[in-house]
């Protein structure tokens, strides 16, 4: 075949094609939605405490940069977290039920997640999100469903406005297996988004109530 | 009336701010500076610098990270995230010009957003040597005093370490703003504190990836 200009450009245009295929292909809808749903609530009903590191990658378009940052994640049924950051700084959330406990470096803080809005919403994003509870919010978020060979991948996309100051969308990437959340992606209209990846899980493991007390 | 009227304001006036004479220093000359003369924080090549941030205005707290970039001579871009990961605002310095490409709500008001305008400029640096400096020095310090958007800035070197420890801003004899540069690593201040002195404004960076 005589290489010129134009097969080059359909070659690289079937090349294209042919890569868009497959990573659309990777992730299809799940067609029994209900069953998925009434799986993960069971999985959820039956974990009583998640202990997993994470990674966190906040990526910066107006800077082309990541900020790359890890931590440890604690859960506890009913309503207890603690978020602890220890690279490259120390930060610390820990909400107990209605209360919540910031630790910056030597500063602490404590507020009531009733009177403040913001903490309220983010804490229902977070528990929501461990607990599988914001998939039934669909007053709120318009929820899709989508599965790979790994992963169970729901998208959320908020309605309103307010919401959407902060976040365009939520994907939420639920392992196969155990129905864990592995990845959480906030994505925000900017097309920056937040990556956190949760490695070494373990569910189901003691943690001691100390973890959350402050 | 008249007199305790201006009396009242006068004390207003001064309970708001403090005064400096800067009785100290020695002036030693006046002159165009070199180009690179006072060393800058940022530099002019491609570096970056990740700060954690707290900043302190009225009873309002708020923390997180402050990225530093500067992409080329005089062209800084800075981005606030909060340690979650929600983006608080996105600045650029071009030259004499500040561009907002993005900022919170809460934050977006005209006095805020001069006011960090103008904190960030004195360590930015961008476009500060363009004037005639006048040279002063005390018993520690080389101090150059340069005069920028009607305000008095006095850079104070250290003269043993070589380094950049204090930034003052005057209007008048006002002190309107100091800035800390301690605890150096390498070319870099390990902790930046900005300090206003007519405003409940305090800003704390500590250096955490160069």
């Amino acid at each position: 075949m005589k290489i010129n200009n134009k097969n080059i450009v359909i070659f690289s245009f079937f090349i294209l094609f042919s890569f868009s295929a497959i990573s659309q292909s990777s992730y299809k809808t799940i067609k029994d939605i209900s069953a998925f749903k009434s799986k993960l609530a069971e999985m959820t009903k039956k974990t009583n405490t998640i202990e997993s590191k994470f990674i966190q990658e906040k990526n910066l378009s107006f800077l082309s940069e990541i900020i790359i940052s890890k931590g440890l994640f604690y859960y506890k049924k009913e309503n207890k977290i603690r978020w602890q950051y220890t690279e490259p700084f120390d930060y610390m959330i820990i909400i107990n039920n209605d209360k919540i406990f910031i630790k910056d470096e030597d500063k602490e803080s404590k507020y009531d997640m009733k009177s403040n809005k913001v903490f309220k919403e983010i804490n229902n994003i977070i528990a929501g999100c461990v607990q599988g509870e914001i998939l039934n919010n669909d007053k709120d978020y318009k929820i899709e469903y989508f599965e790979s060979s790994k992963f169970y991948y729901v998208k959320l996309t908020p309605y309103s406005k307010q919401m959407r100051e902060f976040l365009s969308n939520i994907e939420i990437y639920f392992n196969k297996v155990d129905y864990s959340v592995s990845i959480l992606k906030i994505f925000e209209l900017s097309g920056d988004y937040t990556k956190m990846e949760f490695i070494n899980k373990k569910l189901n493991q003691k943690i001691p109530d100390e973890k959350f007390s402050f | 009336m008249k007199n305790f009227l201006f009396s009242c304001f006068l004390i207003l006036l001064l309970s708001s701010c403090s005064i400096s004479f800067h009785g100290n220093l020695h002036k030693i000359e006046k002159r165009q500076l070199n180009p690179n003369e006072i060393k800058f924080i940022f530099g002019n090549d491609s570096n970056k610098i990740l700060f954690k941030t707290q900043i302190d205005l009225y009873d309002n707290n708020f923390s997180g990270l402050l990225f530093v970039k500067s992409i080329k001579e005089n062209n800084k871009k800075i981005v606030l995230v909060t340690e979650l990961g929600i983006k608080i605002f996105e600045f650029e310095f071009h030259d004499d010009e500040f561009e907002v490409h993005y900022c919170l709500e809460m934050l977006n008001k005209k006095a805020i957003l001069k006011t960090l305008e103008k904190d960030l400029r004195l360590i930015l640096m961008n476009n500060m040597v363009s004037g005639k400096a006048k040279i002063l020095e005390d018993e520690n310090n080389l101090v150059y005093k340069l005069k920028k958007n009607k305000r008095n800035n006095y850079y104070h070197i250290n003269t043993k370490a070589d380094k950049l420890v204090l930034i003052e801003s005057l209007s008048g004899i006002f002190k309107k703003v100091t800035i800390e540069l301690k605890d150096y690593k390498d070319d870099y201040p390990e902790k930046i504190n900005i300090l206003h002195h007519n405003i409940k404004l305090n800003i704390k960076l500590k250096l955490i990836e160069i």
